[in-house]
């Protein structure tokens, strides 16, 4: 079932273009996987997905309904989150607090409840610190909650960053090369965590660099280059295609 | 959030609040010093306000000048010419200061940082302006008047009225900020890009904190209206955005205590040196540059900074066992 | 019809200084990302400098202007090492409180030295007569004085090769720190450039009017609205936005009212933010 699905998607910056009538579709309860070389516009790509960009043509579509310009808040309560590549946390802020903000759109107490103590806005904190202990286990930084966002280790930050973006119980999370910066064992424990995340039923969507990685994690790849998809597929058929050998160095690891 | 989490200190503290006017009424310079301390504790208020706003949302009004008197003429104009009753009067400040704090910030709001700044010293200078050459609205150069009921014509009474207004505002602060809708404000305080990217609508939360931070800081111009019996078109003057912006600054931004501590200390403080005048502004200007590069989280936030680093210092020697 | 003209005229005067002093906000506000409020009371330290050293030194009005710019200028590097050095790296918001305590500093200084509304003569006092107008030539001077030094500060962006840097900071802080520029001097002569134009704006204007402590206070809001309006980091946005602001108003205080007259900028300001939150021109984009 097609989860979220982008239409000739274009995105001008003066005279540079750079997502050039982008067309896929991502499967509900899939990872797939998206890469090429720096500056082929992925990251804006995600950008117009998430609202943080308005695309000038073409169309994002999420289970159906057209989100295309809708301003990041209402993408993001719509189901769709997102990590940056420079990791984005609300530093000085407590981990366990950090996560408490990402399910903020999930409780709807607001003044009232917070001056009269509204049965509402007690029955929210306890379901917000549940689920914040919820995904503090699942991310694995339990250790961590007490400290500040920025403190922690840098692939701890990483981890925080997709729990942010997991505790609103989205239905896609794209992620921004989660494991930039990051070395190589703790790569696999990032690998793992979002093979875990997907088997919790929400549809991945990543942006990554380490091919081996890629071709051991995703279903699908969406390969790209100065904004244009030049290959889409399982992982044998991508690493297996002309236009990515040329355009990727060729480094494929089936 | 609270490193005194001590709640036999903050009633100590309410205790000798309450006290001190009893003290002070016995001497007649002490009889000033309660009009001293009921204007710091207005001050007080207004410092929390715009606490709430700068602090807690990361957003610098400079239009806090403009909005208290706006608080005090609204006071002052309902009990004198609209003739409501001085308990309802209050709140009638309050609601309609943060009525217009609405109406400025609808367009407002979707500036940031040093733009919302200029915009709502702008607006303060707009204000002021309007209040000066008004003069069927600001009473020109007499004034207006506030006549205030009887029992408070006591000082010592407005002084407990005061008080019991600022725990008000104190402990109002300290739910909205300990609420899920403080973890909003801090979010947007924080990094506001990622607050909206995670679902939090920054243009109606900091809308909403505008509005209930101008509602506090009606609230202290009507006290203050109330307090000086008097007021004039000089009560708009933008320069009290600027004071109120050092009181809590200087006391200790995102903190409950920090603006107590600045607003009253400060006014206090400058009361005693009345003599120098004009130069108090100097002396302002002087501290804020210096508290702004060595000591940007103020007193309260120093001295927390100390306390811990005194805690740790202590660990050290004994071995790590702290209490 | 004559005196619409002539209102126009003093407009075009009236918008040189606001052009001359928004240039200078541009560089800093634009390039430096530093809310140097207090850019208005250095206008009115060089308008005092200039009373000093013509008045009471006797110099020529001339050889003042040279002087005063060349003081204002190093006052200017002065003020961005004491005070907006140290904050570099911190929230805005840090340098622009800085700012205010520089404000409230320089008028008290000021006011505490010579709270008096003071005057300076015009260097040429002699009123043109021409096409049914009348015109003080000293508003003449200031026009074409203005001009001149828009050219050249034109000229050395375009030109030179600090110029150059400065402009390469003003579209990538980073990328130009990368290629050797550095910050820090440029930040100096950032500042040095925007405190002289301020300087030239007050000489070129205190024989028309008073000096006083004050006179910066509200020529510095409009010269940030100015900037916002125009285009962070636009200086065409700022000359454009200066001279039509200035015109603007002098028709407005002729044909209207002279008490509100100033209200008028703001509330310029405020209905274009609420359109166009990021201004007019296309500048730097705000964060």
């Amino acid at each position: 079932m097609t989860l979220l699905r982008v239409d000739g998607l274009t995105k001008r910056f003066g005279g540079l273009v750079a997502v050039n009538k982008v067309d896929f579709e991502i499967s509900s309860g899939s990872i797939t996987a998206i890469i090429g070389p720096n500056g082929a516009g992925k990251t804006t790509l995600f950008n117009l997905i998430s609202g943080s960009s308005t695309p000038d043509e073409g169309k994002v579509i999420l289970g159906g309904e057209d989100i295309t310009g809708w301003s990041p808040n209402k993408v993001a309560r719509e189901g769709i989150a997102r990590t940056f590549q420079t990791t984005a946390l609300f530093e000085e802020l407590p981990a366990w607090v950090n996560l408490v903000i990402g399910y903020r759109m999930r409780t709807r107490s607001g003044l009232w409840g917070a001056l009269l103590h509204t049965p509402r806005a007690v029955r929210e904190k306890k379901e917000t610190a549940q689920r914040v202990t919820e995904i503090l286990g699942f991310t694995g930084l339990a250790e961590y909650a007490d400290q500040p966002a920025g403190s922690l280790p840098q692939e701890a930050q990483k981890r925080l960053a997709i729990g942010v973006a997991l505790v609103g119980r989205p239905k896609l999370v794209l992620l921004d090369e989660p494991t930039g910066g990051v070395g190589l064992a703790e790569t696999d424990e990032i690998i793992e965590l979002i093979d875990k995340i997907r088997d919790s039923g929400v549809t991945v969507c990543v942006i990554e660099h380490k091919m081996k990685m890629i071709t051991n994690l995703a279903d699908r790849i969406v390969v790209f280059n100065f904004g244009v998809k030049i290959a889409e597929g399982n992982p044998q058929e991508v690493c297996q295609d002309h236009a990515v050998i040329e355009a990727y160095l060729g480094e494929c690891l089936a | 959030m609270k490193k005194f989490g001590n709640a036999g200190f903050y009633l100590l503290l309410v205790g000798i609040a309450i006290a001190l006017p009893q003290l002070l009424n016995l001497t007649s310079s002490g009889k000033y010093q309660i009009h001293i301390l009921t204007l710091g504790m207005i001050w007080a208020i207004a410092a929390l306000s715009l606490n709430l706003i700068l602090g807690y949302t990361g957003q610098a009004s400079l239009a806090h000048g403009a909005f208290l008197g706006i608080g005090a003429y609204t006071f002052g104009i309902l009990l004198a010419r609209v003739g409501v009753n001085f308990w309802l009067a209050i709140p009638l400040a309050c609601l309609f200061t943060a009525f217009l704090g609405m109406l400025v910030g609808l367009p407002s709001m979707r500036t940031r940082g040093p733009y919302f700044a200029i915009v709502t010293l702008c607006f303060n200078f707009i204000v002021f302006k309007v209040f000066e050459n008004w003069k069927w609205l600001s009473g020109g150069i007499q004034g207006q008047t506030v006549p205030i009921p009887s029992y408070l014509g006591q000082r010592s009474v407005r002084y407990y009225l005061v008080l019991a207004f600022l725990i008000l505002v104190i402990l109002t602060e300290r739910q909205i900020v300990k609420s899920l809708l403080g973890s909003s404000f801090i979010a947007i305080r924080s990094n506001e890009r990622l607050a909206e990217a995670v679902g939090i609508s920054t243009y109606r939360y900091k809308l909403l904190s505008f509005t209930v931070s101008c509602f506090l800081v009606g609230l202290a111009g009507a006290l203050l209206a109330m307090e000086n019996g008097q007021l004039d078109y000089t009560v708009t003057n933008y320069f009290y955005s600027f004071y109120i912006l050092i009181y809590l600054l200087i006391g200790g931004v995102a903190t409950l205590s920090g603006p107590v501590v600045g607003a009253v200390g400060i006014f206090f403080l400058l009361d005693r040196i009345k003599s120098i005048g004009e130069f108090r502004n100097l002396i302002f200007g002087l501290v804020l540059i210096v508290v702004i590069i060595y000591f940007p989280r103020g007193i309260v936030g120093g001295a927390r900074q100390f306390w811990d680093w005194a805690k740790r210092q202590y660990a050290g020697r004994r071995g790590g066992v702290l209490e | 019809m004559s005196f619409f003209f002539n209102q126009v005229i003093i407009g075009i005067q009236l918008g040189s200084q606001y052009v001359l002093v928004a240039l200078g906000l541009t560089l800093i506000f634009g390039i430096l990302d530093i809310s140097h409020f207090a850019h208005g009371q250095m206008y009115m330290i060089g308008a005092y400098l200039l009373y000093i050293v013509m008045v009471l030194g006797g110099v020529n009005y001339w050889l003042a202007l040279v002087i005063c710019v060349a003081a204002l200028a190093i006052a200017g590097v002065l003020v961005q090492r004491a005070v907006y050095r140290p904050l570099r790296g911190q929230p805005h918001i840090n340098s622009f409180i800085a700012a205010i305590g520089l404000i409230l500093v320089l008028e008290t200084l000021v006011r505490g030295i010579q709270p008096n509304s003071l005057t300076v003569p015009k260097p040429i006092d002699r009123t043109l007569h021409f096409l049914g107008m009348s015109m003080e030539v000293q508003r003449l001077i200031v026009i074409i004085g203005a001009i001149v030094f828009i050219i050249l500060l034109q000229l050395f962006i375009k030109r030179t090769r600090l110029g150059t840097a400065i402009e390469a900071m003003s579209q990538d802080r980073e990328g130009a720190a990368l290629v050797g520029i550095s910050v820090e001097r440029m930040s100096a002569l950032t500042f040095a450039i925007a405190t002289g134009l301020a300087a030239v704006a007050a000489v070129l204007m205190a024989p028309l009017a008073f000096i006083s402590p004050e006179m910066g206070n509200v020529l510095i809001l409009k010269a940030f609205v100015i900037v916002v309006i125009g285009g962070l980091g636009s200086m065409k946005g700022a000359i454009v936005g200066g001279y039509i602001l200035g015109i603007l108003e002098a028709l407005a205080i002729a044909y209207i009212s002279s008490g509100y007259k100033d209200v008028f900028a703001f509330g310029i300001l405020i209905i274009i933010l609420a359109i166009r939150p990021t201004g007019l021109f296309m500048g730097r984009e705000q964060e």
